[in-house]
């Protein structure tokens, strides 16, 4: 049982979905984008929602299969630049278990698969076409906080930073293997996107500015309600046991 | 101590297969013991441990793994003689992996093990790629037997500076970070792959591609672009090979496949042989002038770029933009350097205009399905000339030529793209300019002008409609050199676009 309806100022989580209210419609476009060009941008100001509405919002409606031309049976590679961009990818995907139990979490399968990574733009597709998806099944690599890499390649590594973005863009222009790039970003970041080959482009097609987390839009009634409904169950549950 | 190599291991399970048939082996790794003794307080040696881990990524290169066997020579004494067993294993054996180093180049046995291989792979008449060197420590080129100078190579080692040994990546245990152990190592497994697949007379895997469009295997092979990525000097041995990886990632076929014999007559005639066939021609430049060719006074990077500039190819050169001319010590390669068509770019920024020159990228998705048939016309009109439409429709259907007309949609994008992808498919276009406004036509006209260039073809034909009300007709104002006027001010006339129809049935397009 969830322990009340409000996460507070973090983000809300994938399995949270439960409590999330409100941007159904929002969500219905965001996979309207993912499905037309395979690359989504999600972009709004700081704390607008942006992250809880990809994880707890486009996340779970993937799973429930609303992506019909897709199908229902989704890996989610999720990441954040961070410091090292091409190892917190190679660690996601692995996390991931898109490439099932051929390849495991030690440090020689990481170490490998980040080698392939490296080797080119077309590195994921590569990695995908030596270790197959299952059939039917998609892998959404989904960039948190795109908006580290720029930091990184301006104070650490700009050859990586220029390799990790060239990777993300290569993965999505293929059509042979079902790979979609999701990624969610400060608005006021958008112009740096510019330093990159192809990610204005990219980006252009498939931006969704993500509106304030209004009132008005996430209609507060409805988590109290579900709350309610929850803790009468669990009431009734406690009751007869 | 002993300097032998060669024997075997078997990969675990029971249902261990070879890969490629009629052999008993898939691979053969050859290497002198001394290279494989565990430094104080490791378990395992170098070569133990690259080849589990070299097991691990070839059998994801292949995607089984109980169907490839790779020797060495953990299980047999150390004093062991070259034992029959071996030779059989030789024989059997469909690559062979040598991990080249000081010792190695020391050891007899290994000398006589080689020797022995070589006269099998003549005896078979096989050619040189089913050998690859694992150069795990520096060797001097000289020093190299010529039977390896030339064969495709594979650098665990790297300067540490003037005066110092070299690193020897992997060593004593491979740290996840060392990159260079870790992506030396998933090339080979590459090309070994790609050799066995060869070699078992299927076709070769290769990546999808995002600027290669999927086509049937066979045909995909003969259209691969073909770059000739120039051998470089050693310090841009990293450089090169990172670019050599994103190239064959994306489906191109690079040349030179391994290093040339260095004298200058067969150095030429081999790079004439492989620099013919390419299209591009790609140089990464230092301050080193790189080797001399024997019997010649040119370096193996002015002999490149001599022949490519003679064979009129196109050709892009790189330098790392840090570097100072000023402290160029050689004037000759000062002044390639000074050439117009050296860039002094990122690395990254270079792959991009390579993987741009190498693969023109594919058009954009098509959103609208197109029929197909031997002639297609685009009929366009603006909402309220319907009706036209379906009259000339009608006379197209009647003589059996396609038509394709835009879908009902609201969406801006959709409108443009599917104008676009009708455009570029169709073989004629007619534009109807009945009771739409001359602005429509003449903007249309516009956008057809501008997508012109995009086409493989011209259009066959390209007319305007121009139909009842015959008032307010504005003149378009615009003036095309295949432009067909067909004027029906009075009423639909299908006599009017027969001569349409004639330039549409013309194999010969539009002027």
């Amino acid at each position: 049982m969830m322990p009340h309806p409000y996460p507070g100022l973090r983000p809300f989580k994938r399995e949270e979905s439960d409590i999330f209210f409100g941007r159904e419609q929002h969500v219905d476009q965001l996979l309207e984008t993912l499905c037309r060009h395979r690359f989504l941008a999600v972009v709004g100001t700081s704390g607008c929602g942006k992250s809880s509405l990809v994880k707890a919002g486009m996340l779970p409606a993937l799973d429930a299969g609303f992506l019909a031309q897709a199908g229902a049976h989704w890996y989610v590679a999720d990441l954040r630049p961070g410091h090292q961009p091409m190892w917190a990818l190679a660690n996601s995907l692995l996390v991931s278990q898109a490439f099932g139990a051929t390849r495991g979490t030690e440090p020689e399968s990481l170490a490998l698969l980040h080698a392939t990574l490296r080797r080119g733009p077309l590195g994921l597709v590569e990695a995908l076409c030596e270790t197959p998806l299952p059939e039917r099944a998609n892998l959404l690599v989904l960039v948190d906080q795109f908006e580290e890499i720029f930091r990184y390649r301006r104070d650490i590594d700009s050859q990586e930073a220029d390799a990790f973005v060239a990777l993300l863009v290569a993965s999505v222009m293929q059509r042979e293997i079902n790979v979609y790039i999701a990624l969610t970003m400060r608005s006021d970041f958008l112009g740096d996107c510019a330093v990159f080959f192809d990610l204005p482009e990219t980006i252009n097609e498939s931006q969704f500015l993500a509106p304030l987390s209004r009132a008005t839009s996430v209609r507060p009634r409805s988590p109290n309600r579900r709350a309610s409904l929850a803790a009468t169950s669990s009431l009734a549950w406690s009751t007869r046991c | 101590m002993q300097e032998s190599s060669a024997g075997i291991v078997r990969l675990e399970g029971n249902y261990c297969m070879v890969y490629v048939p009629g052999y008993k082996n898939d691979v053969f790794v050859s290497y002198a013991h001394v290279d494989n003794i565990p430094l104080s307080g490791i378990s395992r040696g170098w070569v133990e441990t690259f080849i589990d881990n070299l097991s691990t990524k070839l059998a994801q290169k292949i995607g089984r793994t109980d169907l490839f066997k790779l020797w060495d020579d953990r299980l047999l004494a150390q004093n062991a003689p070259l034992t029959p067993e071996i030779l059989e294993a030789l024989k059997g054996s469909a690559t062979l992996v040598l991990v080249l180093s000081p010792g190695y180049l020391k050891s007899p046995w290994c000398q006589r093990e080689k020797n022995a291989f070589y006269d099998l792979l003549r005896s078979k008449n096989r050619g040189s790629n089913s050998v690859f060197v694992v150069h795990r420590d520096r060797v001097e080129h000289e020093s190299c037997p010529e039977e390896i100078r030339d064969l495709l190579g594979f650098r665990f080692w790297e300067e540490r500076g003037k005066g110092k040994e070299p690193r020897i990546a992997g060593e004593p245990v491979p740290q996840p970070t060392d990159s260079l152990y870790w992506d030396e190592l998933s090339d080979l497994a590459g090309k070994l792959s790609q050799s066995l697949e060869q070699r078992r007379g299927s076709a070769p895997t290769e990546p999808s591609s995002a600027f290669m469009p999927p086509r049937d295997p066979t045909e995909a092979r003969a259209k691969r672009p073909q770059v000739f990525l120039a051998e470089v000097s050693d310090d841009l041995y990293k450089a090169r090979k990172k670019l050599l990886g994103a190239l064959e990632q994306a489906g191109a076929e690079v040349f030179p496949k391994a290093p040339y014999p260095l004298t200058a007559v067969e150095y030429e005639q081999a790079l004439g042989r492989d620099l013919g066939g390419c299209s591009l021609f790609v140089q990464l430049l230092s301050d080193l002038p790189g080797r001399e060719l024997h019997g010649s006074t040119k370096t193996i990077v002015t002999a490149q770029l001599e022949l490519a500039k003679s064979l009129n190819k196109a050709i892009l050169q790189w330098r790392d933009r840090e570097l100072d001319l000023n402290e160029v010590e050689e004037d000759s390669q000062r002044q390639i350097l000074e050439g117009p068509s050296v860039m002094a770019i990122s690395l990254e920024e270079l792959q991009y205009e390579v993987l741009q020159k190498a693969f023109p990228k594919p058009a954009r998705e098509s959103h609208a399905s197109l029929p197909t048939g031997d002639a297609l016309v685009f009929v366009h009109s603006d909402a309220i000339d319907q009706a036209l439409v379906k009259e000339i429709c009608v006379v197209l259907d009647r003589e059996q030529i396609g038509w394709v007309v835009p879908s009902e949609t609201e969406s801006p994008e959709r409108v443009r793209h599917e104008f676009e992808d009708l455009l570029l498919g169709c073989d004629a276009l007619m534009l109807i300019y009945g009771q739409s406004p001359g602005g429509w036509v003449r903007q249309q006209l516009m956008n057809c002008r501008k997508l012109q260039h995009k086409r493989e073809t011209p259009l066959r034909a390209l007319a305007v409609f121009e139909g009842p009300p015959p008032a307010n007709k504005s003149e378009l104002g615009i003036s095309l050199p295949s432009l067909r006027k067909l004027v029906c001010h009075q009423g639909f006339d299908a006599s009017r676009i027969a001569e349409f129809i004639n330039e549409v049935r013309s194999t010969s397009p539009a002027a």
